[in-house]
Order: C-alpha cells, then structure tokens, then sequence
C-alpha cells in the first residue's frame, strides 16, 4: 500500500514519543499512518508494557556509556546544569531523556548508513543537536562539549562508522576542532592516538583554519621564523603536514 | 535444511557473552592489546577442559567501520585459551533477522565470514529478533513481529543471511521476558518460529529461559509452562541454550547470571529425547570469580546440567 508507514517504524516512534503512546491509549490511529490490518496489530498491544518498553530505551539512552567517550551528561556538564537549574524536579533526568529520544536529533543518530546513504550523526553529535534546539547552556561551551566528545569517540574509532561533525577537520594524524572560551581560541584534537586540548593563540588557531599559511601570518604580523617554529610545533601534533623549512 | 558439519552429539558446551570493558569481557592488556580479561582467560583455560564446545557472542568493540582485523587480537586472545578440540562457534548479535526493513549487512556478513574461517567456526547462532529499530541499538533484543508479513520478513532475512554466511546459520527463539519484549502480532511464537525454521531451512536453537519465558508471558504456570512443545521445530533442533534465569514475584526474569532455575532443568529433560538432531547443549553467559571459578550458588544446577547432558551424549 502506498504511503503506509511500516509497523516497525512506528513501533520505533511509539517508544520515542508519549504523544503517539497517548494517541494509541485513545486508539486514534491517524497520525501513524499505518495500514488497517498494522493498525489493528497495535491495537491489541497492552499500553502499560508499551509505556514501561518506552521507559527501559530511556533509561539506555542516558546509561549507556560509549567507548571512548562516556555516558551524555558526563560529556555535557553544562547543558545538564542548565536543564536542572529550568527543571528542579527532574531529578533522575527522565524529563530530559523524554524530550531527547523524541526528537529529530535523536532520529538522526546510529548505527552505519542511514536511510538516505549517508553516515549518521553519533549519539554525542545528536545531543548537541538536541542541546542548541533547547537552548541549554551556552553556545560556547556546547561546542567545545561536542568537540571533546567527539574527539574522544574519535580516539577509539579512527575509521568512524558515524558521521563526522562538520565543525570537526581532519589532520595528518587525525582530526581536530576548534572553540573559544571568552573569546579565545581553545584547540581539541584526536591526534597521534592522544586526546589534546589546550588554549590557542589567535594566530595559530588562524594558521590551523587556512591552507595558505604565509597570508595568515602577513594578517598577524607574524615573521618567517617565527611561522616556521609554529608550524612545526602543529605539524609535530600531528595536525598539519610535516614542516620543511626553507 | 544446511546443517553444520558435526557429525556426533557434542554434549556440553560453554557460551559466553564478551562485552567491551566488563570484567567478563574483553579489555586491553598491559600492552595495549585486546584480549579477554585474565578472570576469563583462567575460566576457558580450566573449564573448556570438560567442555565439547564453545561460543563468543560478537559485540561491536567501537563506533569503528567493521573491519574483522579489529577483532584479531581479541578473538586469538580468546580461542587461544580454549582447550585444543573444543568445537567453536560465533553467536551473532546484530543480524536484526526480526526485521520488516531490508538492512544492508554486507559489512557485517563480511566479518562474520573472516571470522568464522580465521577460528574455524562451525555454526554461526543468532536470535530471531530486533536487536535495533531505525539503525539504533536496543536495550535487549525485541521479538520479531509476530504477524503474518513479520513471518514473510523473517523468512526472507533468515535465508538472506544463510546464503552470505559461510558457516550455517542456526536460529534461536527469542526471549519475551524483558520490559522490551513487546509481544506484537497474533502468531504463537512456537508456531512462528517453526514455520521460519522450516521455511527458510535453518537450523534451531531453543533457549530454554526465552521459552519458558515466553510461556510466562501467556500467563501460564506450572506445568503449563511446558506445554505446546510439538509446535516447535523439534526435528531442526540443534543446539539448546541454559542461561540464568529467575523468578521474582509475578516476572520471569531472563537475567543470564549463572543460575539456572529448577524449571530449566525440567523443560530440558522434556526437550532432549524430543530433539532428535540435537547436537549441543550450552551452559550460556555463566558467572565466575577473579580465578574463573564459577559462582558457588550456580554451582548445583550447573552439575545437573551436566549430568544430564552427559548421560545423552554418552
């Protein structure tokens, strides 16, 4: 039948999203798309143990820790503090986990290729996403959250079988992105196998956003010794090709 | 009906689940290489002795593309412990063989393969069940769709997958007893998994826990919950599964913790002279100590199984 949902689509959405579970209670139908005999499949389902289905994925989702970078709200600490400074009484975050799975962003993450052949976003990227749609915490630190979740992803899977986030660039030895925090420029990078992180100066962190090294350093003022010695302290991080000077 | 290449009753065997990171799993040595953690590598060194088989369950080791060479180190740290002559086999963990969807599972067939001619695998298991909806992994495997066109997909998927695996597959009866064990759809489970069997000329294992389980759920008791056996594939029975279960109040509880429940024991002695094909039977997922003894509670029910497995395999 054309322009049916499947059941295990929807199955997926109704352990995502409380309104759909309302809907099915009141066996209203019409949102879900689904063909009369799926329909009639779903009705028979007991809405209790759909709830405590639904429930269980929350709890994975928060819980689950990823290999190399941790559970979400280890990674954004900030974010969490804001959630819990708008909503005092979600304790055990559920509320949040609630809103998170039912969200684009969440439907956005996993496993290998997605339904239009490109990588997905990992789960660190998809709250970030979820993150700056609710507005929790600051710009700032939501970036260099994601930078430095994703970079430790990225240490123990070199290859990602994931989306890389486009603020996120490839290097010689590996990738690296780049933040500020007031105003200046703070570096993350998965690199040579090590997770580095550290203050930048403008100037390097301009050299590292640009193929055409001499301009930047003409912009900063900066001498060929001293781009010299700069270039070969990046490229000694791995993250620009191996200096030769002149 | 593609049967592995095992020409006499195995008996007893071992089968353990590996996670990443888990003191019964696997972990980086003192020089950075995966390997299983020492508890494990003194649990296969003294108990594949006694044992006819043995099974890992794969687990993605990272968000990596799957590539087979990652899971080198680990896998030779693992069958270099089991003793010489102890039949080996892989329990997949991310076939999805439950699913409506059409997946593309070449990467992961194609690791599978590597694997199973690397170890010399002679039958690859996996569960007739959801292991992720939408490409996103769930909490516990979820039971196929238990409905006509769920009946079709499973079919399909079953021998899709045992026509690009180059060991046989062997499906297993999903579990039912966790909060994400939706039941969905009008089929008996045993009727729908008999008629997937046949009809995708697979083999069979049957987990006692996830029948019993699934009985369970139906609301029986008793010795209730040991009927309906001739609705399932007895004759394509190949392998049956022991892992830890319990009871706690109304829940039947697939915890795969060690511990074998009375009632497992009694469905096995029902299941063994019905199974004429049977070949393996497997103590899964047991719990042991930092010297790889198993848990002393385990202890009685475990000697039992063996006794009984024995006697058949003799």
């Amino acid at each position: 039948m054309v322009g049916v949902s499947s059941l295990e689509a929807v199955l997926d959405e109704l352990l995502r999203k409380r309104s759909l579970r309302e809907d099915l209670g009141r066996r209203c139908f019409e949102r879900m798309n689904l063909s009369p005999e799926d329909a009639g499949v779903l009705a028979a389902v007991d809405c209790a143990t759909l709830e405590r289905a639904a429930a269980a994925l929350r709890r994975e989702v928060r819980a689950r820790c990823h290999r190399g970078s941790g559970k979400l709200e280890e990674l954004y600490p900030s974010a969490i503090a804001a959630w819990r400074a708008q909503h005092p009484d979600d304790r055990d975050l559920d509320q949040l986990f609630e809103r998170f799975v039912a969200s684009e962003a969440f439907a956005a993450h996993g496993h290998g290729p997605g339904p239009t052949d490109g990588l997905r976003l990992c789960i660190e990227e998809s709250f970030f996403h979820f993150c700056e749609a609710e507005s929790l915490g600051s710009a700032e630190e939501r970036l260099s959250e994601l930078l430095a979740a994703t970079m430790k992803a990225l240490l123990v899977s070199p290859a990602p079988a994931f989306a890389v986030p486009a603020c996120v660039r490839r290097a010689p030895r590996g990738f690296f992105g780049l933040a500020t925090r007031a105003g200046s420029p703070i570096l993350f990078a998965a690199t040579g196998g090590r997770f580095v992180t550290g203050a930048l100066t403008p100037f390097l962190a301009a050299l590292l956003g640009s193929e055409d090294h001499a301009a930047v350093a003409r912009e900063h003022g900066v001498g060929p010794g001293e781009l010299a010695s700069s270039l070969e302290a990046l490229a000694g991080l791995g993250l620009v090709k191996t200096f030769f000077p002149a | 009906m593609r049967m592995p290449a095992i020409e006499r009753r195995l008996g007893f065997g071992l089968g353990l689940d590996m996670p990443w990171g888990s003191r019964i799993g696997f972990t980086q040595d003192s020089a950075g290489r995966d390997a299983p953690t020492q508890r494990v590598q003194r649990f296969l060194g003294s108990e594949t002795r006694n044992a006819s088989h043995v099974f890992v369950s794969w687990q993605p080791r990272d968000r990596s593309e799957l590539l087979a060479q990652n899971y080198f180190d680990a896998f030779d740290g693992f069958f270099d412990c089991v003793s010489d002559g102890v039949v080996r086999a892989l329990h997949q963990t991310a076939l999805n063989l439950g699913t409506l969807e059409c997946p593309d599972r070449t990467a992961l067939i194609r690791l599978t393969n590597v694997l199973t001619e690397r170890y010399r695998l002679a039958w690859v298991n996996e569960d007739l069940g959801l292991w992720s909806l939408g490409g996103r992994p769930l909490p516990y495997p979820m039971p196929p769709f238990l409905t006509d066109q769920g009946l079709r997909a499973a079919i399909r998927n079953c021998v899709e997958v045992q026509r690009s695996l180059v060991a046989p597959l062997v499906i297993e009866f999903p579990g039912f007893s966790d909060e994400m064990s939706l039941s969905l759809g009008q089929w008996h489970a045993y009727d729908f998994f008999r008629r997937t069997v046949e009809e995708s000329g697979t083999m069979a294992t049957l987990d006692v826990g996830h029948l019993l389980s699934y009985q369970w759920s139906r609301g029986l008791r008793g010795v209730a919950l040991y009927g309906d056996l001739e609705r399932l594939p007895l004759s394509s029975c190949f392998e049956i599964h022991m892992s830890g279960c319990a009871i706690s109040g109304e829940r039947f509880l697939d915890l795969h913790h060690g511990v074998l429940l009375d009632e497992q024991l009694e469905l096995l002695d029902r299941l063994i002279p019905l199974c004429k094909n049977l070949h393996a039977v497997t103590y899964e997922d047991p719990k042991f100590d930092a010297e790889g003894r198993l848990f002393r509670k385990a202890l009685p029910n475990v000697d039992r199984m063996r006794e009984r497995t024995s006697q058949w395999s003799a």
